[in-house]
């Protein structure tokens, strides 16, 4: 084990790793907004604000909501009475893109998990 | 002689110690001999030299002033938080001063407002998600900032008996989320109509008394 050690520190390692566990509540901000989530960006866990999308006057909506899924799940709110919409139908355009089709022109939010 | 080989190939192309140059000053701003105490703020792995950091380095100033010392660079140091404490002491009781170094890795000399630092570095840690405690988690729940700290989140579900109207206090924060809801017989269940009262309730009807779930998120 001595020899072992002296082997690691000789070949410019670094000091042996402690196991320290992390309780959630000491993790920093990191830009944090309240209600947001983490998810793996590719390199790192990062802050994530579930996507939404407003519009005004749209009969089709391009909704970039880059969750990375090409089927996710979209509901649309009306403004002004704040009632739930059901679009004519959602086209998964892509990975990152959902474009949602409504009957008539309609003002409202989106929102895709 | 194959773990000699092995050890050599191991090591990556490390720099060598910095020089650190400067001027000793008195009071009145004029060149002193003195001593510079230098010690490292806890022992550290030098990669230039891959010896042990460990102990006071003393530099005896002459009378010019001019101070050389060769210094293992802190950025390169294993671990990499660590610094210098300096403590310089001058004749004739005039006023030495105590301060922190942190040494860059350069090939050419530093002077001292390069290295001077106000404050420790503060550490940074890396981590693997397996050692993130639950916090009181359970299965399936997620990490949210909720103002003042990343705290478990449970997906809100609402139950319903028997009901036309159902509100969810859902409590996400957003007046827009994605809903579902499901029957007794865990089959999907379309309301009659939803309405995004506040950023935390969800008011959803149905066209005959339903009982079942309804989730948002």
């Amino acid at each position: 084990m001595h020899r072992l050690l002296i082997i690691l520190l000789v070949c410019g390692m670094a000091w042996p790793q402690q196991n320290i566990n992390v309780n959630p509540s000491r993790i920093t901000r990191s830009g944090a907004t309240t209600n947001d989530l983490v998810r793996f960006n590719g390199t790192n866990w990062v802050a994530f604000t579930p996507p939404s999308t407003s519009f005004v006057a749209l009969s089709s909506v391009t909704f970039t909501h880059n969750l990375n899924r090409n089927y996710v799940k979209v509901t649309c709110y009306a403004s002004v009475t704040n009632k739930w919409v059901l679009p004519a139908y959602v086209a998964a355009t892509s990975a990152n893109v959902v474009t949602i089709v409504f009957d008539d022109l309609r003002s409202g939010t989106c929102s895709a998990r | 002689m194959r773990l000699i080989l092995a050890i050599l190939f191991a090591l990556p192309l490390f720099a060598a110690n910095t020089t650190v140059t400067g001027t000793l000053l008195d009071g009145t701003a004029t060149p002193t001999s003195g001593t510079i105490y230098i010690n490292p703020s806890r022992d550290f792995i030098c990669q230039g030299t891959l010896e042990i950091v460990n102990s006071e380095i003393q530099v005896l100033v002459p009378a010019s002033g001019v101070y050389t010392v060769s210094l293992c660079p802190n950025d390169t140091g294993s671990p990499t938080t660590t610094y210098y404490n300096v403590r310089a002491v001058l004749p004739r009781n005039a006023r030495g001063f105590t301060e922190l170094w942190r040494v860059p890795t350069s090939v050419t000399p530093v002077g001292r407002s390069t290295v001077k630092i106000t404050a420790p570095p503060s550490p940074s840690y890396a981590f693997s998600l397996l050692q993130l405690l639950g916090g009181g988690a359970a299965l399936g729940d997620f990490l949210r900032w909720n103002g003042s700290n990343w705290a478990k989140f449970t997906v809100p579900t609402v139950t319903f008996t028997s009901v036309t109207s159902v509100t969810f206090t859902h409590n996400l924060g957003r007046q827009y989320p994605v809903f579902e809801c499901y029957d007794s017989g865990n089959n999907s269940l379309e309301p009659k109509s939803v309405t995004a009262t506040s950023t935390t309730v969800l008011t959803i009807a149905f066209d005959s008394a339903k009982s079942g779930k309804c989730t948002a998120f």
